[in-house]
Order: structure tokens, then C-alpha cells, then sequence
């Protein structure tokens, strides 16, 4: 990760930190140590490193605390966990050594019960209170559960976390018959996952195909076609009524509107996340479905900060590993030059008076999809979905391989790529998404940009705002296997 | 045998002038043949590897061509496979297959029967309708024997006249014009006059296209002696015109004013050759009518400047060595005739005839024209030269063959009044070999309706792709060039063997055979034949047949100068056949007359009859009196009317006609192209004859082009306008079309200011085999000269109107699926045009006639076919919304490529396609892959390495709204041949693409056909090798180096690209 070089001024500003009064707090405290907490810890500490050895300057510890006993691990190889095809211990994010290595302090099994943000501090579940400079809320979200009669029933579960995977790899290896409510990427994941350990697994979709959110009708059903080819079924346009369940509170069903029961020995929802926002209310901060916060990913609160799935930006709430990462990016960037010098409490709007030139502001950007499902290869990225209106003004550009199921569609608006989903053949997902999030005129090359990169003059076309490119491996995160 | 073949030595020591002889036999391999295309008559030299693939190149010994070869000789090899061939007998449900254009409810015969029942089917129509309810029409692509056999059988036996050849449309009026001339079917003048002489002028020839090896010889001659002169007289600058001093672009038709004045000139500057006019006949009234063609009015008359007309003139007087040779531009009009006889008017005149360097010289385009004209199968001559009109002769004839009953006195049914004769019930029966006259005759949909109608339509040809074969009930399967063997006469009397290099295909069999044994079984006598030789020898005693050489010459034709006996008999001693070896009929006549023995006539070579300089001893002026309205008015004024030619001259920026639909008024010249021969049934199979010119086109003046509004490649659609056509005979022609007639071309537009504003050209090639809309005789009306009957075909009113287009697309096909991908085309056409309310195009609606009669519909789909190297190339285009959302839908292709599947058992189909609704656009491609269910032959694999199965590439398809959008499509042709560079995981998008995604250079356009170097390269070693001259250029990259016809092209692109 390569940040900026600071400025000459700055570089003075920080070295004067080193006479501040308050080397002794925890620094900068993250709380929750998932994918965007642990990362950010990992990654500020190694921005630290750096600027430390260019310049010498002391920088603030780094607290990272840990609900759960596991740190760092990424949450979406749970699916390959689950399918047998991977182990828990691949899903590590970094090893646990690096932690230690860069000098941040790991809280795990530790959950923090308030925060003080007028004393700068945050008490823990031990007892402990934990003085802060800044302090992180990555707090990230927990599976929604749908309030379905009965959704409280022995063998409803959510798939969220190592312990879900436990549980439900002991049903699918007992054979049993299994539902899950939810066409999305995880419910797909899931389904296929415990189809391949051994249940008999059905999805259960509302909407008229599944992914409805990340492919499009073409793609939606060869992948449609491959789940059945892989023993997976699907009730799609399924409003669910109830949870049925046995005299033991025992799920043995699930009613749908139109009257139809379908039987079932377990339930997996995946119907989306909830933001974790309860201990932000509780600390005072402005929370709507999400932890408020601006492109700096500051909350309402001077000094906290938030990042990940907890977080809501412009009404939008995250749930997908590029836009995390690339908060990450803009938070490090934002607290790397934060040193012992910072508590002067400069006002925010100061702050970003003085930090500007190196704050990289978080731009949400289209998002991308990669599923999970060894064998599968979707991808899309970029707006797919449209009304008639907007319609009107697309290009729908086809490519299609009917003997290998080869789908890609690339969506194109006033000479920009704008959205791509590509099926079976996932190889150009890396150019096609470059060119999506740089909002390149492609007009010079459009006639071939189905072909692929080979077949385009890149050099001929250039990105809207090079400046504000991510890095190309940021969409690549979360491998197919 | 050995006995009676003889070397060249010995031949050449009995006659040195003349190279009559036989080939050894260390000199029969390779194989000595005549090239099948134009008159020139060129040697091939045909070897045949061990595997049996025919490869050709020039002989060098032939006098014709001397080892060269044009673009289409060179190309024969490739036109011998068993692609598009007939091989079979077959009737055939006419009224289908015409409706479908694809042979329909056909149903396979053998030989026995279907001879069998053509015998009783011609007794039965002379029993029921009488003996002039048959009709023949042949072709000039017969070979000698075959020509002979036809026209004996019917004019002879079946006892009629109704015998016409393809040659009307060629050289009829160069016939008319040698008989009114000298007394006989005479052509005077040897190839080496062309050599020999000071000037060459060529009338209505693009000799540089057609006659490619003359014109060969007459540049060598000029690069050695610059001092000689070219003058061409064409309304278009053709590229002939490249290397000329002079060219004359007079108005169509206007080639008897041209030459009336110049015999007044001739006479004006003292030219009469004193000696020589005391055996002409008729001079006065020549030199009479001549002598108001002063050159200003002559100026006037052809459209061109008077100092123009003062140096062509001032070049013909003082050169006493000229030689004017003439083609189609004069033989195929309305004046034909009178257009010959003006200009041997003015070679009798100075005394320049049959004199080495200084003759009139007939070019004939057919192979063997010439060989048609020597046995008479034509509906106006008899036989050997003789007379039909001649009592005598006609006595003569019936004599020599034992015929039944006399011969019929009255002149048969011409080509051009087949239609009618068909029509109004007079013909009930027609037999059709080796032409395809629903492509070639004016008014072509009005010979196809008659055939639909006859009650007996019999083809015989050797290619599937005649349109003339879908309208017969009996298709018969004729051998091609290559396994018939015979005799062809050249354009200098110049008699050569073309000799089978493979046995026929299939069940196909010699024309000569075929109509043998029909006479036979229909219980005629005389048709006894074993061999080709058999005829040949028989055609030679007929000519010999009293024609004492000895006797005065008489008024009636004798002694006649065509007498193959007289001709043979002294040089090849050995070589008489014994009486064992001739035909029963034969045996009592033939007893004194020279005769081929087998061996001798294998080893025949090549020799001009009546020897090598024929001097015509009684010749005859003809008085001309040029036609006062020559050329179609430019763009249709009504000049006819004083009025209105009062008010041109008011209105002189109002000179042409354009209507509200935006349709121009244009004058059409039809003519040949460069590679392509007739109906392309030959020419069309060979890849690289295709590139030239790959589409259907129509060139005109820039000036049009802008008043049509079209661009270079746009399309536009072409109506004959018949009534316009009345107007320049001052006879009316017997037939007029009905205007209802639904005559439909599409051409694209090629704009080149070698065309004069007005005029517009369009090949004549085109047929419903290679193109939907582009058969251009279908515009021009029936107008036909009176003395030779030959029509009108570079003269002719037509209206062009834009197209828009709105999808343009490129199909390579497979050479398998061809035929498929064509009735699948013809299905969506017709499906559409079912259902003519729905049609997307508007005609503006207008309450002027010329508009009502407009007002049928664009076609709907157009679209035309080119033979690559390894596929067949398709060029489609649109108009209509309905039919692109058809051609656009994957699925449509992905169905029609379905259903070709469920035909294959042991072949698995892929397909891939990219398309855009919004910017129209469709890449469709299939491929094929050999289902594992095949026993593997262990030895076969051992032998072969391509027996590893890959992917065959049978389809591409791509559709755009613009041509630019559509890729090149060399790679992908090559692509056809092997898949095999193509990476696996890439294969569809390399081929949806048309490229490979890096490092790959198109060569751009075939420029030069016979080394097969494409445009770009030439280009590359103008700009990167600075090649500043086309020798140059030829040397880099070896372009133009073997005929030379694509020599201009390549100044062409020195002129634009060299800096």
C-alpha cells in the first residue's frame, strides 16, 4: 500500500508530536475484528512502519478488540469452509504473528459495553476502560433474520459465522433436507456448500431469478441451469408465510403464500445483514440504518471514526469487500500522520483544511460480484440493473457461448462502460471492472471491448479521474475457486 | 499407330509457314488442351501430379498464346473439382423449382430411360404439333462435334431451323457483316496482325479484359517499336484505354457516324487504294452515304470534340498498317450489323484486308463461336459455310447427310424470338445445352416465364449453379472442359484440340452423346458415332463435299474457302483413317476425302483453316445510312419531340430526368469483367477469380452519384424502362415487355469518372445463382438488329433510384452448407414478401405513370455470392426494419444451424455469437467437431496427421449498420481450412472478431488475381520499398506479372500512394 508522500510542513508537525502528554493512552482503538477492523489495524500499523522509517516520527499504538476468539478472519471463505473444500485456518486474513510483529495490541474475546466520547475512553466487558485518540467503530453486521412465524425454531440458522458453519455442516452430512430463504450470493453459496456435503437443498427466492441484485436475467438463469445440474432447487417468486415446525419446536417446514408447504429438516436465512449501530446509539452517535459518517469515514463524533458494514454513507450501507477495503485505504490515509501530537483536538473541519492533500476521500464506486461456488465463474460488476427509462439509453452488448454457457453482457451508456456480467467465462472481469470504475470513454475501442483487453488499444483509452483510481486488485479480493 | 504420327520437323519441311502437324508421342505429356473462355483459343498445358490434381500453365507452342495465359486460364485447375457439378440424369417438377429458385420434387433417371423418353417426347411433339414445335439452342462453349451433331440432328432429321446458338448474342453481327462483305463468314486477319501492324484501333473491346492475351502481344509489340499507336473507341475509359494515344469516348451506338466519316475522309484525303477497289462491288453509294459526315457533324453526332475526331481520322489515314479490331460494343446492338460494315467499308477502301498488319479483325468472345459458325448452328446459316437461302447448298447438304426430306428453306426461330415463339405455342419443345439464356437474354423473366410454360424444357449442362438448369423438366449431366474432348475454332480460324484430362464425374457424358442417342433412339439414321473423331471427320468431308477447289468462283459461295480436307489432306499424309475406322453412313462418301485415324486426331494440332491468310476475291460496300437516334437519349431526354428539343436548348441545366422518388434516368452499358467469364458457372468456382470484383456493381459518373445521392458502395435499384427503348429504332422491335414486368436489380454503386455522365455500366455475369437482383438482362428489352438478329445489350433506358440500406452484412459459409444458407435465404425472403402490407419501405406516391410503375417494393433482402478459398462469401444487405430484426436475432441463426444439425449424425455443432440490438449489430459463428463414435482406422491415421479431429468452422455471420463494421474477412476464410492456430479458450471470440486479437496484417484487396496479391502489399512496397513503377512493384511482390491485366490498377495505387 502506497500512500502519498506528506509535505515538508507536515513532516515538522509530526516530529513536534513527540513531546505530547498522552503517549501513554491505547492510541488508536478499533473496535471488532473482522475484515475492515483487523485489515485497518494491519494496514495503519504497516503505513506507520513506513512513514516511521522515512522519517523517525512516533506514531499511536493500535488496540484492536475482538468479540469473537477468532481475529481477522475473512468472512466470505466461510462458503468454501463449508463445502468441505476449504479449512478454517485458510480463512485467516494475516497471520496471527504479523499482529504481534507490528506492535498492535489484539483484545480477543473481549466486547466493549460503552464509549465515552467526551472522555475519549471505552469500557470493556472485563471491567477495563481503554483511553482512545481515535477510536474505529468496525463493529460490521449481523445476519438479518426474518421475524417468520416459528423463525425462532430448532433449525433455523443464519450463515454467518465459523459457529453457523459447525452446526450446518453436521445437517448436510446427515443427509437432511434443507431450505435456504435467499437467491442472493450467500444463500447460493450456502445452498451449494451443503449440497455438496451431502443435503438436499432447496433455495427459496422472492424475486423472479436469483442474484436479481448482481446478474441479470441471461446470466440468472444458466446459473439457474447449473444449480439444478448440481442438485440444487429452487422455488423462485416464493413469498414464505411460516416456518412450520413439529411438537418440538422442531422445523419441519416452511408454508408459502400460495399455499404450499415446503418440507424441510433446516432452515438457513440469508437474507441479507443488519448494521452492528446498537453500542454507536448508546454512545451518542447519529445513526440511521447504518453509523453515519462522511467520505473521511469521521461519524458525527470528533475523533471516532467508523468503517465496514456497520457504516451508512449518503444512505448507502456496504456490504461487499472492495468498497470495505478501499474504506480502509481512506481511514489509514486519513490517521497515519496521527501521532501523540494529535490530542490538540483540532476541530475536524480544521483538520481537513490542513490533511487534505493526502486524505484520499472514500468514493463509493460500483460494486462487483464474484461467487463462491467452485465450478461457478459469475461476475458482475457496475450497474446491471435499469428502469425503461434509463433503458432506453443503454447498449447492451452480448457475447454468448451457448455449448459452454459462456454469458457476458457489457452495459454501455455515452461511450462508458457501466456495468458487465459475465458468465462462465470470468477472465476479462478484472478489465472490464477497471474500466467501469475508472468511467473510461471507451468509445475508441467499444467495438471490440467484447473481445477483451487483447483486442482493445488500452493505451488509446484514458480513465475520467485517474487520480481517484483504486488499486486493480481491489475487486479481486475473494477468489472463485 | 506409331506410323501415322509425325514430328515437327517433318511437318514443319512439308510446310513452313504453318505449323500443321501432330505432336510426338514424349510431347503428350503433359496434356495439351484449349483454354474454355474467350475467342482467343489459348494452349493450356495441363499436368496431372500422381495424386490427380490438375495444375495448369500456358503452352508455350501454341500460336495462339505462346506459353501465356490471362487471369482466367490461369485459374482452370481450380475450376475442376466435383464442387456445384451435375452428375445425373433428373426430372424435375419446373414450376417448384423456378418458385423456390432451388431445385425442387427432383427425381434421379438413368441414362436409358430418360433417352428413352426424350425420343418419344420429341416424336410425340412432332407428331402432335408438327416439325417446327422443336427448338435447340446451343451455345458457342459446345465444342465443334457436339455443334455439328445439333445441327444435323434437327436441321436435318427433326427438319427445321430452329437452331440458334448463344453466339447471336456474341458475334451474329460480325457474321451479317463478313457475308454482306465478302460473300462468306470470312475473317481475314491472323494474331500476328496485331504485332505486325502500325496502329491497332479497337472498337467497342476492352481488349485489355476480355482479349487479355492479344492484347498481350500487341503491347510486347509496341514496348519494342513505341512508334505504334493504340487508339480505343469506347464510351467508357476502360483499361484498355490505359495504355492507348487515343481515346475516344463517343456516345453509345455512334460508332457508324464515327466511321462513315472516316471513309469520307479516307476518300477526302486520297486514301482509295486504286488496285484493290477494282474487285470491290458497291463503292459509289458508300463513298454516297459517307459524304455528309463532315467531322464537326460527326463531332456532333458522337459526342465528342471535332479535333478529337480530326486526329483519330488523321492517325487511320496515314497508317497504311492498321488494324481495327471490334467486339461486343459493336457486334451487340441494334446497328450491329451496319457498325461491322462501316468500318470494313473503310478497310476495303485504303486496300487494308487480309494484309499482314492491315485487316478488320472480328474478336470473339466464346471458345468457340468460330467452330458454331464452320458447321452452321445457327437459325440463318446451314452447314461447312453453305448457304441456307441456296437452294443448291441446302440440296447439297441433305445429300451428303441421307436426310429424310429437304432441307427446311426458312430461316428458324432466332434466340431472341424464342420467348415468343415459346409463348404464342409455336415451340413445344426446347432443348438447352450449355448456355444459360435465363441470365443472358435481353427480357431474361420473359424467357423464363416461356420456359415455365413450354411442355418440354431439356438442359444439358455440366453446373449446378445455371438458372437455366431450375427451369427444365430433364436436367441432363454434361461434361465440363476438362473431360469432354474435341475441336474449338479461335477468333483467327485457328482449329485446336481440347482433350480430356480426367474421366467425366459422376454419369455425365459428351453433348455429342447425349444428342446421338437421342436421334438414334427416335429412329434417325447417320448418328452411328463412337467418337468425337468420328464427327470431327465427318464435318470435314462435309466441308470438303463438292467443293471442288478447281471450280470457278461462283456467285453462290464456290468453291467455299472452308474445306478442312484441302486444308489437312497435303500436310499429314499418314494420317488417313482406314475405311474400317469411319462410321456405317459414312463409309461410301468418305472413301476419297482426308480422315483422321484415331491415334492421328488424339495427337491433332493446332491449324488454321483456309491456311494463314484468307484474301477475300469478290467484296462488297455497303452503304450505310446511320441511325438518326443512336444512343438512348443521355439520362432520357425526350429528344425525340421537337418541342421538347426546342426547350432543351432554353433549358440547357435541365437535361435529365429525375422524378420525386429521387430516381435518375440512366443509360445502361453491360459488359464483362476482368476475371469472371459468362455466367460465372466456371469462373465462379475459382477463389481467386472472386476478388475483383466480389459484389454486383454499378459505375457511374460522379456527376450521377451526386445527383442520386449515393456514396461508393451504396446500393441503388435499377428498373428497366422498356418503353424508353422504342424510341431508338426507327423500327419498332417486334417484342415489347408488358410494363407490369417486375424486373427488379440491386447493384452497389461503384462511381468512377471513366464513365461519361449519363451512362452507367453494369456487368453482365450476374445470376440467381451468385446474386438475388442482379441479373442485368432482365433490364434490357428485346431490340435486335435486323440483319444478324443479335440484340441490343450496351444501349438500353433504365431508371436508378437510392436504396437506403440500413444493415449490411458478410455470411462465410462453408462450401456444404452453401446451398442450405441459399434456400434458407430465399425462405425469409419469400416469407416476407408474403405479407406486402407489413412492408417497412414507403414508396413516395406520386400520380405521374413513371412513379405508379415504381411502385412495386424494394426487394426486401439482397444479397450475392463469391467462391473463396476455402468458404463461399455472402454479401447481404437490407432496407426493411422487419427483415433486419429477423437477420439480427441470434436465435434465427441459432435455428437455421439447428436444423442443419439434426441432418448430421456423427457431428456435434458449436455456436457462439455477440450482438447489440442497440447498435445492430450480430457476430454469429459455428463450428463442428466430429462426434468419437466413428471406428478409428489405425492406418488411415498413421498416413494422415490432419485425421486428428478439431474444430471446423462452418458459419460467420456478421451484420452491422455500416460495411466499416464488418470485419475483413481473409483471416476468417482461412480460418475455414484449419482451426488449429486459434488458442482453445479463445476460439469464438478470435473468430467472432474476425482476427486474432494481435499481429495480424490484412492483405487488403486482390488486385492481382493470377499471383494472388492483395492490395496492402502492394501499397507496402510502394510506401516501404519505394517501388515507383509497376515493373518494380511486380518485381517486390510479384503482382501484375502474369497477364498483366491488373497493371493499371497497380499505377493506380503508385499514382496515390507514392510520395
Amino acid at each position: 500500500m502506497s500512500l502519498d508522500s506528506p509535505e515538508p510542513t507536515h513532516t515538522a508537525f509530526s516530529t513536534n508530536a513527540s513531546s505530547s502528554r498522552r503517549q501513554t493512552t491505547a492510541g488508536i482503538v478499533i473496535i471488532g475484528a473482522g475484515m475492515a477492523g483487523s485489515r485497518f489495524a494491519i494496514e495503519l500499523a504497516r503505513a506507520q512502519q513506513q512513514s516511521s522509517q522515512e522519517k523517525g516520527a512516533a506514531h499511536l499504538p493500535i488496540t484492536l478488540i475482538s468479540k469473537e476468539p477468532q481475529v481477522g478472519y475473512n468472512r466470505i471463505m466461510l462458503s468454501p469452509v463449508l463445502s468441505g473444500e476449504s479449512v478454517f485456518e485458510e480463512t485467516y486474513l494475516y497471520e496471527l504473528a504479523e499482529y504481534e510483529q507490528l506492535g498492535i495490541t489484539v483484545l480477543a474475546g473481549t466486547s466493549v459495553d460503552a464509549v465515552e466520547t467526551n472522555q475519549q475512553c471505552v469500557k470493556l466487558s472485563d471491567g477495563q476502560t481503554l483511553d482512545y485518540t481515535e477510536l474505529v467503530l468496525a463493529t460490521g453486521s449481523q445476519a438479518r433474520v426474518i421475524p417468520f412465524a416459528n423463525h425462532d425454531a430448532k433449525g433455523v440458522h443464519v450463515f454467518r459465522e465459523i459457529a453457523d458453519v459447525q452446526v450446518l455442516t453436521e445437517y448436510a452430512r446427515q443427509a437432511k433436507k434443507g431450505l435456504v430463504i435467499g437467491g442472493g450470493v450467500l444463500g447460493l453459496e450456502a445452498a451449494c456448500a451443503l449440497a455438496s456435503q451431502g443435503a438436499d437443498m432447496t433455495v427459496v427466492h422472492v424475486d423472479s431469478h436469483v442474484l436479481n441484485q448482481q446478474l441479470d436475467m441471461p446470466a440468472a438463469h444458466l446459473l439457474q441451469a447449473e444449480l439444478f445440474s448440481r442438485s440444487v432447487k429452487l422455488e423462485v417468486l416464493a413469498n414464505t408465510e411460516c416456518i412450520t415446525v413439529n411438537d418440538q419446536h422442531e422445523v419441519n417446514g416452511l408454508l408459502l403464500k400460495d399455499g404450499r408447504t415446503l418440507p424441510a429438516d433446516f432452515i438457513v436465512m440469508a437474507v441479507g445483514v443488519i448494521p452492528n449501530t446498537t453500542l454507536a446509539q448508546q454512545s451518542g452517535l447519529e445513526v440511521n440504518r447504518g453509523i453515519l459518517v462522511d467520505n473521511f469515514m469521521h461519524t458525527s463524533c470528533p475523533h471516532v471514526y467508523a468503517i465496514g458494514e456497520c457504516i451508512e454513507l449518503d444512505g448507502e450501507l456496504f456490504g461487499m469487500v472492495a468498497p470495505v477495503n478501499q474504506q480502509v485505504d481512506t481511514l489509514v490515509s486519513v490517521l497515519k500522520e496521527s501521532s501523540v501530537s494529535s490530542s490538540r483536538r483540532l476541530s475536524s473541519d480544521s483538520r481537513i483544511t490542513e490533511y487534505k492533500n493526502h486524505w484520499r476521500p472514500f468514493i463509493s464506486k460500483p460494486l462487483s460480484l464474484k461467487l463462491k461456488v467452485s465450478g461457478i465463474a459469475a461476475f458482475s460488476a457496475g450497474q446491471i440493473a435499469f428502469d425503461d427509462i434509463e433503458m432506453a439509453q443503454i447498449e447492451r452488448v452480448v457475447y454468448q457461448q451457448t455449448s459452454l454457457d459462456h454469458y457476458l453482457c457489457l452495459y454501455i451508456k455515452a461511450s462508458k462502460l457501466i456495468g458487465t456480467v459475465l458468465y462462465g467465462d470470468v477472465s476479462e472481469s478484472g478489465f472490464y471492472s477497471q474500466l467501469i470504475t475508472d468511467g473510461s470513454d471507451i468509445s475508441s475501442i467499444k467495438e471490440d471491448l467484447i473481445f477483451g483487453e487483447a483486442y482493445c488499444d488500452v493505451e488509446k483509452i484514458e480513465a475520467a479521474e485517474p487520480e481517484s483510481a483504486v488499486p486493480s486488485d481491489a475487486h479481486l479480493i475473494g477468489e472463485a475457486s | 499407330m506409331s506410323s501415322t504420327i509425325l514430328n515437327d520437323d517433318q511437318a514443319l519441311s512439308v510446310v513452313p509457314s504453318s505449323r500443321i502437324t501432330t505432336y510426338t508421342e514424349d510431347l503428350i505429356s503433359p496434356i495439351r488442351t484449349t483454354c474454355p473462355y474467350c475467342g482467343v483459343g489459348c494452349g493450356v498445358l495441363a499436368n496431372i501430379d500422381e495424386a490427380g490434381v490438375v495444375s495448369v500453365t500456358g503452352d508455350p507452342e501454341h500460336p495462339a498464346n505462346f506459353g501465356k495465359l490471362c487471369s482466367k486460364g490461369s485459374a482452370l485447375a481450380q475450376t475442376l473439382g466435383t464442387e456445384r457439378r451435375l452428375t445425373q440424369p433428373y426430372y424435375q417438377n419446373k414450376q417448384r423449382t423456378i418458385a423456390k429458385g432451388q431445385p425442387t420434387d427432383t427425381q434421379p433417371v438413368e441414362w436409358e430411360a430418360v433417352l428413352d423418353d426424350i425420343a418419344s417426347r420429341l416424336n410425340n411433339t412432332i407428331v402432335t404439333h408438327g416439325r417446327d414445335s422443336v427448338m435447340f439452342y446451343v451455345s458457342g462453349q459446345l465444342l465443334t462435334e457436339d455443334y455439328y451433331v445439333a445441327n444435323k440432328f434437327i436441321k436435318g432429321f427433326i427438319g427445321n431451323n430452329n437452331i440458334d446458338s448463344n453466339s447471336r448474342l456474341c458475334m451474329s453481327s460480325a457474321v451479317a457483316g463478313h457475308k454482306r462483305a465478302f460473300g462468306a463468314d470470312l475473317v481475314p486477319s491472323n494474331y500476328e496482325d496485331l504485332e505486325s501492324c502500325d496502329l491497332l484501333v479497337l472498337v467497342g473491346s476492352n481488349m485489355a479484359w476480355c482479349h487479355p492475351i492479344l492484347f498481350g502481344r500487341f503491347l510486347a509489340a509496341k514496348k519494342r517499336d513505341p512508334n505504334k499507336k493504340l487508339i480505343v473507341i469506347d464510351p467508357r475509359r476502360t483499361d484498355s484505354c490505359e495504355f492507348a494515344d487515343l481515346h475516344l469516348p463517343i456516345a453509345v451506338g455512334t460508332d457508324t457516324h464515327l466511321y462513315n466519316g472516316l471513309l469520307h475522309y479516307l476518300e477526302q484525303e486520297g486514301c482509295g487504294n486504286k488496285d484493290y477497289l477494282k474487285q470491290c462491288h458497291d463503292v459509289k453509294p458508300a463513298l454516297e452515304a459517307a459524304k455528309t459526315w463532315t467531322i464537326d457533324k460527326v463531332a456532333t453526332a458522337c459526342g465528342i470534340s471535332a479535333d478529337l475526331v480530326q486526329e483519330f481520322y488523321a492517325l487511320v489515314a496515314a497508317n497504311d498498317k492498321t488494324v481495327t479490331a471490334f467486339s461486343m460494343g459493336v457486334n451487340q446492338s441494334a446497328s450491329g450489323t451496319d457498325k461491322v460494315n462501316a468500318i470494313i467499308n473503310t478497310h476495303l477502301y485504303t486496300g487494308r484486308v487480309g494484309r499482314v498488319g492491315a485487316s478488320p479483325f472480328s474478336l470473339t468472345g466464346q471458345p468457340n463461336a468460330m467452330g458454331g459458325r464452320e458447321v452452321g448452328a445457327l437459325a440463318n446459316l446451314l452447314a461447312a459455310h453453305l448457304d441456307l437461302d441456296n437452294e443448291q447448298h441446302r440440296h447439297l447438304v441433305a445429300d451428303f447427310w441421307q436426310a429424310p426430306q429437304p432441307l427446311a428453306a426458312e430461316v428458324g426461330v432466332k434466340a431472341c424470338d424464342a420467348a415468343d415463339a415459346i409463348l404464342d405455342g409455336r415451340i413445344k419443345a426446347i432443348w438447352i445445352m450449355a448456355t444459360n439464356p435465363v441470365v443472358s437474354l435481353p427480357e431474361a423473366d420473359k424467357f423464363r416465364r416461356a420456359l415455365a410454360t413450354c411442355d418440354l424444357v431439356i438442359v444439358s449442362d455440366c453446373s449446378v449453379d445455371s438458372d437455366t438448369v431450375k427451369c427444365a423438366d430433364i436436367v441432363l449431366p454434361a461434361q465440363g472442359w476438362g473431360e469432354k474432348s474435341g475441336t474449338v475454332t479461335n477468333s483467327e480460324r485457328r482449329i485446336s484440340r481440347q482433350r480430356a484430362l480426367m474421366p467425366a464425374l459422376g454419369q455425365a457424358k459428351p453433348d455429342w452423346w447425349i444428342l446421338s442417342q437421342v436421334a438414334k433412339r427416335m429412329g434417325l439414321a447417320g448418328f452411328d458415332y463412337q467418337h468425337a473423331r468420328d464427327i470431327f471427320n465427318e464435318h470435314i468431308a462435309l466441308t470438303a463435299y463438292r467443293n471442288d477447289t478447281s471450280q470457278d468462283v461462283s456467285e453462290n459461295n464456290q468453291p467455299r474457302h472452308l474445306n478442312l480436307a484441302k486444308d489437312l489432306s497435303p500436310m499429314v499424309v499418314g494420317a488417313i483413317a482406314s475405311i474400317e475406322e469411319s462410321p456405317n453412313h459414312l463409309k461410301q462418301q468418305n472413301k476419297n476425302v482426308f480422315s483422321f485415324s484415331h491415334d492421328a486426331y488424339d495427337v491433332m494440332t493446332p491449324f488454321q483453316w483456309g491456311g494463314a491468310r484468307i484474301t477475300p476475291s469478290k467484296t462488297k460496300f455497303i452503304a450505310i445510312t446511320p441511325p438518326s437516334h443512336a444512343s438512348i437519349p443521355n439520362r432520357h431526354t425526350q429528344r425525340l419531340s421537337s418541342k421538347s428539343a426546342h426547350s432543351k436548348k432554353n433549358n440547357g441545366s435541365h437535361t435529365f430526368h429525375q422524378d420525386s422518388s429521387g430516381a435518375l434516368d440512366l443509360r445502361l452499358i453491360t459488359g464483362r469483367l476482368r476475371d469472371q467469364w459468362h455466367t460465372m458457372t466456371r469462373t465462379g468456382l475459382a477463389p481467386q477469380l472472386n476478388q475483383h470484383e466480389s459484389v454486383p456493381t454499378l459505375t457511374v459518373h460522379p456527376n450521377d452519384a451526386k445527383q442520386l445521392g449515393v456514396d461508393q458502395g451504396d446500393y441503388v435499384q435499377l428498373r428497366p424502362c422498356y418503353e424508353k427503348n422504342l424510341s431508338i429504332n426507327s423500327q419498332p422491335p417486334r417484342t415489347v415487355a408488358s410494363t407490369t414486368t417486375n424486373s427488379q436489380v440491386l447493384a452497389q454503386v461503384a462511381i468512377s469518372d471513366s464513365m461519361s455522365a449519363g451512362d452507367a455500366f453494369m456487368p453482365m455475369h450476374w445470376s440467381n445463382a451468385f446474386a438475388r437482383f442482379a441479373r442485368v438482362g432482365t433490364l434490357i428489352p428485346t431490340v435486335v438488329d435486323p440483319h444478324s438478329g443479335q440484340p441490343e445489350l450496351k444501349n438500353s433506358a433504365i431508371s436508378v433510384m437510392p436504396v437506403p440500406m440500413k444493415t449490411y452484412g458478410k455470411i462465410l459459409v462453408h462450401p456444404d452448407l452453401q446451398d442450405t444458407m441459399i434456400v434458407h435465404l430465399r425462405e425469409t425472403l419469400l416469407d416476407f414478401e408474403k405479407e406486402p402490407e407489413d412492408q417497412g419501405v414507403l414508396i413516395p406516391s406520386s400520380d405521374t405513370n413513371t412513379i405508379s410503375e415504381r411502385s412495386n417494393s424494394l426487394p426486401a433482402l439482397t444479397w450475392s455470392l463469391s467462391r473463396q478459398t476455402n468458404s463461399v462469401l455472402i454479401t447481404l444487405a437490407s432496407p426493411v426494419d422487419k427483415v433486419i430484426s429477423k437477420l439480427l436475432d441470434p436465435e434465427y441463426w441459432q435455428h437455421f444451424i439447428n436444423t442443419y444439425q439434426t441432418s448430421l449424425t456423427d457431428k456435434s455443432i458449436n455456436s457462439a455469437f455477440t450482438c447489440s440490438k442497440q447498435a445492430k449489430q450480430l457476430r454469429f459463428v459455428s463450428t463442428q467437431v466430429e462426434v468419437n463414435n466413428k471406428v478409428i482406422d489405425r492406418a488411415s491415421i498413421s498416413t494422415s496427421k490432419s485425421d486428428i479431429p478439431s474444430d471446423q468452422l462452418l458459419l460467420s455471420i456478421c451484420f452491422a449498420p455500416q460495411v466499416a463494421q464488418l470485419p475483413s474477412m481473409h483471416w476468417l476464410n482461412n480460418c475455414f481450412a484449419s482451426t488449429d492456430a486459434i488458442p482453445e479458450n479463445q476460439r469464438y471470440k478470435w473468430l467472432l472478431a474476425g482476427r486474432p486479437a494481435t499481429g495480424y496484417v490484412d492483405p487488403g484487396a486482390l488486385v492481382c488475381s493470377c499471383m494472388a496479391v492483395g492490395e496492402n502489399i502492394i501499397i507496402e512496397t510502394i510506401t516501404k520499398q519505394q517501388c515507383m513503377s509497376a515493373h518494380a512493384v511486380g518485381k517486390a511482390c510479384r503482382a501484375g506479372t502474369n497477364c498483366g491485366s491488373c497493371v493499371s490498377q497497380i499505377n493506380a495505387l503508385i499514382d496515390r500512394y507514392a510520395s
